[in-house]
Order: C-alpha cells, then sequence, then structure tokens
C-alpha cells in the first residue's frame, strides 16, 4: 500500500528562513564607561519682534541626560543657568541683561545697529566665563512677498512662497524661513517640518534684484492657515554653522552617521552668539 | 602532488638535474613536458617517465604539462646535481574533495619567491571553511589572514596594513572591479565556483602592479581546458549558483559559463511574504590554445544587485516606488605568447563599468541618483627569464582611461524644494605607467628584484607623476628558509569617497584634479619565512612600516548623501601604519588549516580633523588572530572550523549635547558633541564557526556534496558602533554596541559530473 507524502517544502524553508533571519540579531553588548563631555556654558541669542535682545544661557549635559522623547522644554527649565551675569558691549557701553525665565536674559535697551560689534561676556559661578562678538549685517526687507497653498494634484498642500528682495552690494548670506504663525507650540527644531529654512549666498546675483519661488515643504498647510515668512542677514560663520547642521539633519543611521564638531564663536563654551535683524511678514493663506 | 628533491654534490659550473615524472598511482608518465626557468630549457619523459637534463644552479621555475593533467609549477633552488620525484595529478581526481588535495600554489612558492607580503588562497581554501549563510567568499576567507583587517562584521571591506578601503586594487582576470561586494556588502562578487587562485599582495609589489596604495589582489578565474563536458551546481539557502565546462576542440579550445543568483525574493514570494532584493552574477570564459606558444583567454563578468519594491496600501495605484539598481561588468582579453627565443609577451585588454541608479517617487515627487565609472585599459608585460645568467627580466606599460560620471541628482515635484536637482562635474583621466624590474642572484644565498615603475596620471590640463621604486631581496638561510626585505613606492590616482564606518554601492569613485592630489605612500617589510617539504608546514613572520602621504578624507560635517559638491569638501592629509604578522599554515594531508596574528597600529593626521592632532583611523585593530582548521573524517566527511579574534573598531560616540534656538526662533534645537575623533575603542570580538561536508562516494560519476554548519555558533555581537538606547521599562538610557550577526545556520547541496 503506498502512502501518500505531504509536501513539507515550503514549510521547512519557511521555517529555515524564519530561524535566519530572527537569529540574526545577536544580543548587544554593553559598554563599560565612556567619559561624558565636561559641563559647558551653552549660549544662543536671537532678536525679537521688539528688537530686544535674548539670550538664552544653558549648560551642555552628557549623552544619557535626554533623547528623543524627552520634553525639550522640561529640559531646559533643568539645564538653564539662573545665576548668570551676562552683559552685551557695543559702542564702548555695556548693558546687563536681566533674568527673565529659565535661563533666558533679556535686554530692551541696546541699540542694534548694522555694521556696529557687540561682545556678549557670560559668567556664573559653577561653569566660569564664556565670551564672544558679534556684527550685526545689513538688514534686508522683502520687496515684495505673497503666499498660497499649492496642491500637487495628490494630498500634498504646501505653502507657495514668492518673493522678491534688492541686493546690498556686499557679501551677503541669506535665511528664508517659513513656520505656522498660529501654531500653540513653536517648540520645533529644525528636523521638525513644522519649519522650513533655506539658505543661500548672494553669488549669482550680487547687488541685483532677486526674486523667486518656492514652496515650503513638507508640511501640508491649509487655506485659512497663518504663515509668518522672514528673511534675515547672517555673518558668514553663523551662516556655515546653519549649512552644517542642515547637511546633517539627514543622518541615516546612528552608528554609521560622521562625526561633526559644530563651530561655535563663544570662547571657554559652546552655542553661537548672533544678532540679525529679520524681516518678517505674516500672512494668511 | 609532491616532490622529492634528493641532492648530490657535484660541481657549482652546471649541474644535472633527473628524475621521473608520475601521476598519484606511482604510474609513470611518459612525453610529459617539463619547461625549466629562467634557462627556459625544455625537455620531455622518455617512455618511461624518466627525464634528465643539465642546468646552471640557482632558483629555476619548473612547469610540466600533461594532456589530462593539472599544469603543475614550482619553485626549487638548485645547488647541485639532483634528482627530483615529480608527481602530478589527474584532472580528474581533482573532484576528490574527500582528500584534501595538494595546492597547485604551494607555500613552497612563497618562500622560494623573493618578494615576501603575499598571500595565496585557492577554491579549495575558500570551500573548506563554514561562512555566513553557506556561501563560501573570497573576501571573508581573505579577512582570516594576516595583514588584512576586515571593517563592518559581514562586509566586504578589507583594510590591509593600515590602510583605506579604496586602496586595494581589485582584479578579476586582469580587469579591476570597483565594487566588490553584493547584497550591501555581505557578499563578495566572486562567484566561488570559477575562481582558480588568488594572489594577495600586501607588501614587496612588482613592478608591473600598482595604481593603489595597500595591495593588489589578483583574482583569476579557471583557464584549464577540460576534456570532457563537466556541469557542477550547487543550491544554499539564499543563492543556487551552475557551472558548465564545455570543451570546443580538444586540448585546443574550450569555454565555461556560471551564474549564480539569490532567491529570498522568489521563496518568500511562495509563502507570501514581498522581499524584492536579489541579486546575480554571469562570468563566462573563452579559452584558446591555438599553439603551444599561444594562449588566448577572453573573459566576462556581469553582476547586478536590484531593489525594485513598489508599496501601495490604499491599492489605489498610487504608491512608493523604491529601485535601486548597482553592477560592474568588466570584459577582458589575456593572450600569452611565448618565443622560441625565450620571451614571454603578455598582452590585456580590458574594460570594466561600475554604475548604481537609485530612485524614488511618491505622488508627484521623485528623486533619483546616479552614478558610473568606465575604464578601458590596456597592459602590456614582457618577460624574459634569462636574459643574463639567472636574470629574469620584465618590462611593459599600461594605460587607462577613466571615464567618471561621479554622482547626479534629479528632483521633481515637492522633494526639490528640499533637495535640488544637481550634478557633479564628469572626469576624464588617463593613467599611464611604464616599468622595468630584473631579478638576478647577487650570491648562491642572495637574490634581489630592483624595479622601477613610473606612473603618471593626466587630467584635463593637469598631470601628476610619480617614480615608484620597488626593491625586494631575499638571503637564504637555509634551503627551506629565507629572510627577506621589501620596499615599495606607490602612487594612486583615483579614490573612493566614502563614509569611514563602512563602504556602500553608492560610494563615488573619484580621479586626481587640480587640487586633490594622487596618494602615494612608502612601505618598507622585513620577512622570515621557512616551508617544511615534508609536512608541508609554512612559517611566516613579517614586519612593516608604512608611511602615506594626501590620504583623502572630507570636512567634518559634510553629508555624502546625494552629495553632489563633494569634491570641494575633500581634504588631505598624512597617515601612518606598522606592525607584525604571524602564519602557521598546513596546506595538505587530513589536516589542514592555518593560524594568523597580526598586532598593527594605523593613524591619521588631517589638518581639518581632530585640531590637526593624529588619530587612530576606524578600523585601526589592534589584534586581529584567527585559527582555520578542516580535517577529513574518513573518505565521506570532512569538518571545519574557524574561530577568530578582533579587537575592537574605533569609533567617536556622542558623549553630551546642548540645546540652542533653531533660528528665527523656530524652536530648540538639541545638538549631539560628539567625542574626539575615532578615540574610543569598541569591545574586543570572538567568533566560532563550526561545518561538515558529506560526499558521496569517490567512486561515483555523479558527485554531489551536503554542506551544513553554524556560523557564529556562541551568537556573541561584533559590535559596529555604539548607539544610546532607552530601556525599556524605566526609559533610562544607556550605551550599547549592536552587532549584526548572530548565530547562523546554513546547509547547501552541491553537485557535479
Amino acid at each position: 500500500m503506498k502512502v501518500m507524502k505531504t509536501n513539507y517544502t515550503p514549510a521547512l524553508i519557511f521555517s529555515v528562513l524564519a530561524i535566519i533571519f530572527t537569529s540574526c540579531l545577536p544580543d548587544s553588548l554593553e559598554v563599560k564607561s565612556i567619559e561624558s563631555a565636561p559641563a559647558q556654558i551653552v549660549v544662543t541669542s536671537s532678536v525679537l519682534p521688539d528688537t530686544s535682545i535674548a539670550i538664552l544661557v544653558t549648560r551642555s549635559i552628557g549623552a544619557l541626560e535626554a533623547g528623543s522623547d524627552t520634553d525639550i522644554q522640561t529640559l531646559v527649565k533643568e539645564i538653564a543657568i539662573n545665576d548668570a551675569n551676562v552683559t552685551i558691549t557695543t559702542q564702548g557701553q555695556t548693558y546687563e541683561l536681566i533674568l527673565m525665565q529659565d535661563g533666558v536674559y533679556q535686554s530692551l535697551g541696546i541699540p542694534i545697529v548694522p555694521g556696529n560689534e557687540y561682545s556678549l561676556e557670560v559668567s556664573c559661578p559653577a561653569y566660569g566665563k564664556v565670551t564672544a562678538k558679534t556684527i550685526v549685517q545689513p538688514r534686508v526687507n522683502f520687496d515684495t512677498v505673497k503666499a498660497d497653498v499649492w496642491n500637487n494634484g495628490y494630498n500634498t498642500y504646501l505653502a507657495q512662497v514668492a518673493y522678491s528682495i534688492t541686493d546690498p552690494t556686499s557679501e551677503n548670506y541669506y535665511m528664508i524661513n517659513v513656520q505656522g504663525a498660529a501654531r500653540a507650540s513653536l517648540i520645533a527644531n529644525m528636523v521638525n517640518p513644522d519649519a522650513y529654512t533655506r539658505f543661500f549666498d548672494d553669488k549669482p546675483f550680487n547687488g541685483d534684484n532677486y526674486s523667486e519661488i518656492f514652496r515650503a515643504a513638507p508640511k501640508n498647510y491649509y487655506r485659512g492657515d497663518s504663515i509668518a515668512v522672514s528673511i534675515s542677514t547672517l555673518t558668514r560663520d553663523y551662516y556655515d554653522y546653519l549649512k552644517v547642521r542642515v547637511q546633517n539633519r539627514m543622518g541615516l543611521v546612528e552608528v554609521f552617521s560622521e562625526p561633526v564638531t559644530y563651530p561655535t564663536n563663544v570662547n571657554g563654551g559652546r552655542g553661537f552668539f548672533t544678532l540679525h535683524l529679520p524681516d518678517v511678514k505674516v500672512m494668511v493663506l | 602532488m609532491a616532490i622529492c628533491v634528493l641532492p648530490f654534490i657535484v660541481n657549482a659550473q652546471s649541474v644535472e638535474v633527473k628524475g621521473t615524472i608520475s601521476d598519484s598511482n606511482g604510474e609513470y608518465l611518459p612525453l610529459a613536458n617539463l619547461m625549466i626557468f629562467p634557462d627556459s630549457t625544455l625537455t620531455s619523459t622518455d617512455l618511461d617517465g624518466k627525464f634528465a637534463v643539465e642546468i646552471k644552479p640557482g632558483l629555476k621555475k619548473i612547469r610540466i604539462s600533461y594532456t589530462g593533467y593539472e599544469t603543475f609549477t614550482a619553485s626549487i633552488n638548485v645547488s647541485a646535481d639532483t634528482t627530483w620525484k615529480l608527481t602530478i595529478t589527474p584532472r580528474i581526481d581533482q573532484l576528490k574533495e574527500v582528500v584534501i588535495q595538494e595546492n597547485r600554489y604551494t607555500n613552497a612558492d612563497v618562500v622560494q619567491s623573493v618578494r615576501a607580503g603575499t598571500q595565496r588562497l585557492t577554491q579549495k581554501d575558500m570551500f573548506n571553511m563554514p561562512t555566513i549563510m553557506g556561501e563560501a567568499d573570497l573576501i571573508k576567507t581573505l579577512h582570516l589572514l594576516p595583514g588584512n583587517v576586515k571593517g563592518l562584521d559581514g562586509s566586504s571591506d578589507v583594510f590591509v596594513r593600515g590602510g583605506a578601503a579604496d586602496q586595494n586594487l581589485v582584479l578579476l582576470d586582469g580587469a579591476p572591479i570597483y565594487n566588490t561586494s553584493h547584497l550591501f556588502g555581505f557578499m563578495s562578487v566572486f562567484n566561488p565556483d570559477v575562481v582558480d587562485n588568488v594572489e594577495a599582495i600586501n607588501g614587496g609589489f612588482p613592478a608591473e602592479f600598482g595604481g593603489r596604495l595597500s595591495s593588489v589582489l589578483n583574482v583569476n578565474t579557471l583557464s584549464l581546458i577540460p576534456d570532457k563536458t563537466r556541469v557542477s551546481a550547487d543550491v544554499g539557502l539564499i543563492a543556487s549558483r551552475v557551472k558548465l565546462e564545455q570543451p570546443i576542440v580538444k586540448d585546443k579550445a574550450s569555454f565555461w559559463i556560471s551564474g549564480r543568483r539569490t532567491y529570498v525574493d522568489k521563496v518568500m514570494g511562495v509563502v507570501g511574504y514581498n522581499i524584492p532584493y536579489y541579486f546575480y552574477d554571469v562570468n563566462g570564459k573563452l579559452i584558446f590554445h591555438p599553439s603551444k606558444s599561444h594562449q588566448i583567454e577572453i573573459s566576462h563578468y556581469a553582476g547586478e544587485d536590484v531593489l525594485d519594491h513598489f508599496r501601495d496600501k490604499n491599492g489605489d495605484g498610487d504608491g512608493m516606488l523604491t529601485r535601486y539598481n548597482a553592477g560592474n561588468s568588466t570584459q577582458s582579453l589575456k593572450w600569452v605568447h611565448r618565443t622560441p627565443e625565450g620571451w614571454t609577451n603578455n598582452l590585456y585588454l580590458f574594460k570594466t563599468d561600475y554604475s548604481y541608479r537609485i530612485k524614488n517617487a511618491y505622488e508627484d515627487y521623485a528623486i533619483s541618483a546616479f552614478s558610473n565609472i568606465e575604464d578601458y585599459g590596456a597592459k602590456v608585460t614582457l618577460v624574459k627569464d634569462s636574459v643574463w645568467k639567472d636574470a629574469q627580466l620584465t618590462t611593459g606599460l599600461e594605460w587607462t582611461r577613466h571615464t567618471i560620471s561621479p554622482n547626479v541628482v534629479n528632483s521633481t515635484g515637492s522633494i526639490s524644494e528640499i533637495m535640488s536637482s544637481s550634478a557633479s562635474q564628469g572626469q576624464t583621466s588617463h593613467e599611464l605607467a611604464a616599468f622595468i624590474q630584473q631579478e638576478w642572484s647577487l650570491t648562491n644565498r642572495m637574490r634581489v628584484n630592483v624595479g622601477l615603475r613610473g606612473s603618471a596620471s593626466l587630467v584635463g590640463d593637469k598631470y601628476y607623476m610619480n617614480p615608484e621604486p620597488r626593491l625586494s631581496a631575499r638571503y637564504e638561510i637555509k634551503e627551506d628558509q629565507a629572510l627577506k626585505f621589501n620596499y615599495s613606492r606607490m602612487a594612486q590616482y583615483i579614490h573612493r569617497v566614502s563614509n569611514a564606518a563602512v563602504s556602500t554601492p553608492a560610494d563615488i569613485w573619484y580621479p586626481v584634479t587640480d587640487s586633490i592630489r594622487p596618494q602615494r605612500s612608502h612601505q618598507y617589510s622585513l620577512a622570515w619565512q621557512r616551508f617544511l617539504p615534508r609536512k608541508k608546514v609554512f612559517f611566516s613572520i613579517e614586519g612593516y612600516y608604512k608611511s602615506m602621504e594626501d590620504l583623502i578624507a572630507y570636512e567634518e560635517g559634510t553629508n555624502l548623501l546625494f552629495n553632489t559638491d563633494f569634491a570641494s569638501k575633500l581634504i588631505q592629509g598624512e597617515g601612518k601604519a606598522y606592525g607584525a604578522e604571524f602564519l602557521i599554515r598546513k596546506e595538505s594531508g587530513k589536516f589542514t588549516g592555518w593560524i594568523s596574528y597580526t598586532l598593527s597600529w594605523s593613524l591619521r593626521r588631517f589638518d581639518g580633523l581632530n585640531n590637526g592632532e593624529w588619530f587612530h583611523a576606524r578600523y585601526d585593530r589592534r589584534h586581529n588572530g584567527a585559527i582555520v582548521a578542516q580535517h577529513t573524517l574518513g573518505k565521506r566527511f570532512a569538518a571545519s572550523m574557524v574561530w577568530e579574534y578582533i579587537s575592537g573598531a574605533r569609533f567617536t560616540p556622542v558623549i553630551g549635547q546642548y540645546v540652542t534656538m533653531a533660528p528665527n526662533m523656530s524652536g530648540l534645537d538639541l545638538i549631539p558633541i560628539f567625542a574626539k575623533i575615532n578615540s574610543v575603542k569598541l569591545t574586543d570580538s570572538h567568533r566560532l564557526d563550526l561545518g561538515i561536508k558529506f560526499f558521496s562516494k569517490p567512486e561515483k560519476k555523479f558527485k554531489w556534496t551536503w554542506s551544513a554548519g553554524i556560523y557564529n555558533i556562541y551568537n556573541r555581537a561584533t559590535p559596529v558602533g555604539i548607539v544610546i538606547e532607552a530601556d525599556k521599562e524605566t526609559g533610562a538610557l544607556s550605551y550599547k554596541q549592536p552587532g549584526l550577526f548572530g548565530l547562523l545556520p546554513y546547509i547547501s547541496y552541491g553537485c557535479k559530473f
């Protein structure tokens, strides 16, 4: 009597392959010790719409103190340096900045004049003193700017911005920024699609009028949304720093990403001290 | 094959060499051809398999050819009247895999050669050890020999004597191969079925080779004319291979063709899974021996990795397309002509091409990247074996034309707002070289090889020239052992722009330009080598020092992904590497294998990196050792094992971070702080692989082999880097070192008839 044989070949192959692929990853090995970077004063700056200067003073932290799931606002509260002495000196006059909250120091009375040099000094008992200098770049305003919603025929809706500027004859480095003006939270880093930033220099059109149309990708915008479009001229060193940040936003796999030492103009610390005067236009799509 | 040398002492001016040539069954072979170089002496055995010739004393290369038998070559030092008992192997006997035959490319030749720093591998070396997924692999075998440091676990990168992965000239039948990997680096492009022998030159470079700083990997495919049709096939877990050898005219012409393809896509498709990836290789060769003085070989290779994936979640026809193709293609012609005057003239013509295409499309947007390098080249080598006393002269010319389209990125639709279309400047460059070298005996014990290679590269109006002197010297301590010294100056005119951690198929080859100078190196090595002929055991201890100039790196923060402006980011610096290599190798008998160990350092310095201070190379692995063993068990079983120990590679982990305001108050930015470049050493790793083979009965015409084994039997990770992981329960962050390949069982079936 013949016995009917069941064909187990596909199941066998599948089982073997399943074993292969599931057994492929071994357990990670522990790391005994890696020396953490020493804590340093971190300085960043911004010129607020009311033309006051805000300086955020924090300390750097270890790699294991915050991760991708960390709430950055909470983190800033923890690492803010609130006992610092912060001064800015320009044209022979020194201004002391006042702590507003969570490491943010502000001063209303400092005149921001393009072409002038500004020296920052931050000192605190725990981390010593850092200094930095910057020169305010000439302000360039939009000659024209308008925005609309652009649809690609599928489900993508982008903010399409058309603008024009008159470029001064000097060497200029530009940053254009588009972000939702009515968003509840502005806490987003540069890889966050909520904020779209582009950089360019004026080599192709030095001293001429320049206009272009671009779409702020890849965030979807809809009719009725408010957006803020701003243009600023940057110092060369801050422009280079931002280019490095943008270039490294697409690191694929952590272990294969290339290490970067981000440029800083803060002597003895980290961060960047820069004062640029943006021309900001808020509009409804 | 076996050689028994029985010396007699007679006189020093001219010595008599007599003996017999027989097969492995002891049957004497009549009318077998015996050639002795550099004397260019040709003789034949008589009807009893005996021969007798008079030659001058010195190092001799002998070559025996006999219809139906393997061609036999060996180097023998003849100092007095001698009797040789030479045994050659019938071709059919090669199929008896149970008994591991002696290699035709024996380490006895290595000891007798003036040069050190050379390793030889054969097909058997690859097949006789357990490997990932059971796929015999040339590069993985090479990693286990001294001087060759591997990169990422499983990858096909080789870092030779502290060099970079792009500093290896990889030749397949004389044609350069620009991307040696399949499966994103985890298998090499060399189909093991067609590899005949491999010469890995890590130091003491002959003047006829150049163009790379660190090594020459000279891969030769099968070139014997079979006496009948032969078919072989192998079915593995992820790939299958098939090969056909076909004589066309008896002893005059034949061809073989071989193919390999992965079929995970097909197998998983049967059970409903979509793995849209495969690779394939096609090798072929036409062999033509129109006369005894002419040999012509035409080789072809084409291989490609293909990923073609369309994902349509909603089934509405609007999905995401991902397409990736990368492949090599080479064609080469080799023409060997031996003249009655004793010249051996070799002509190589080749074309090689490597390109990749990547395309991603979704809705209205698409981004595609393309890169291509195509070479045409020719090389003429003239060799005279007895140009003056026992001197051997080698001279020739070499020319290569590179046409490079380094990186073209096209973007359409909304993606173009983030990544605009751009293209790197295409380049055409010419590499030229002329070389001459002579090898002769200074005394009975001292033999030297002095060479000079003059190389040049022309790119547009710019040209670079480099003299590349070479010197090798061998001092014979005893008949079976020698001290060797080598010096090589090397220049490299084309570079691979690649991530420092791992090469990818999307890496870009780029020639020297106005601003990018050729890489150059000096290498010195001193070696002691010994071969015990009775036990067939080879010993080698070798120390080396290599200095490198104008090495290539790129500015910190350069992202190479889809970067068409990489050329302006390249920087140049210097490097140095030194170390010692140890090898004990038993090459025949029931028990074969080797123990290798390398102690090495490799350092780099670039003005624009690490504050201009010296730092460790990424794969500066201090200790690198392996035990490779194969043992035949009776007539039908063979067991093998590999145990490897390697120091951890160097890594640059994130050691801190800080918060800054993003531009225009658009948020907060968390910026990483990295350690000093390559300042942290990953954990050392070790791995044990075991394999077993079961053969059909040796007398069967249809021969089969079952192979099974386990890679990384104790499932230990070989770290690829350091990552930060959150504990699943507590969320606490910690550093971890992940690995790629754990325990991997394999099984395969091969047959031939």
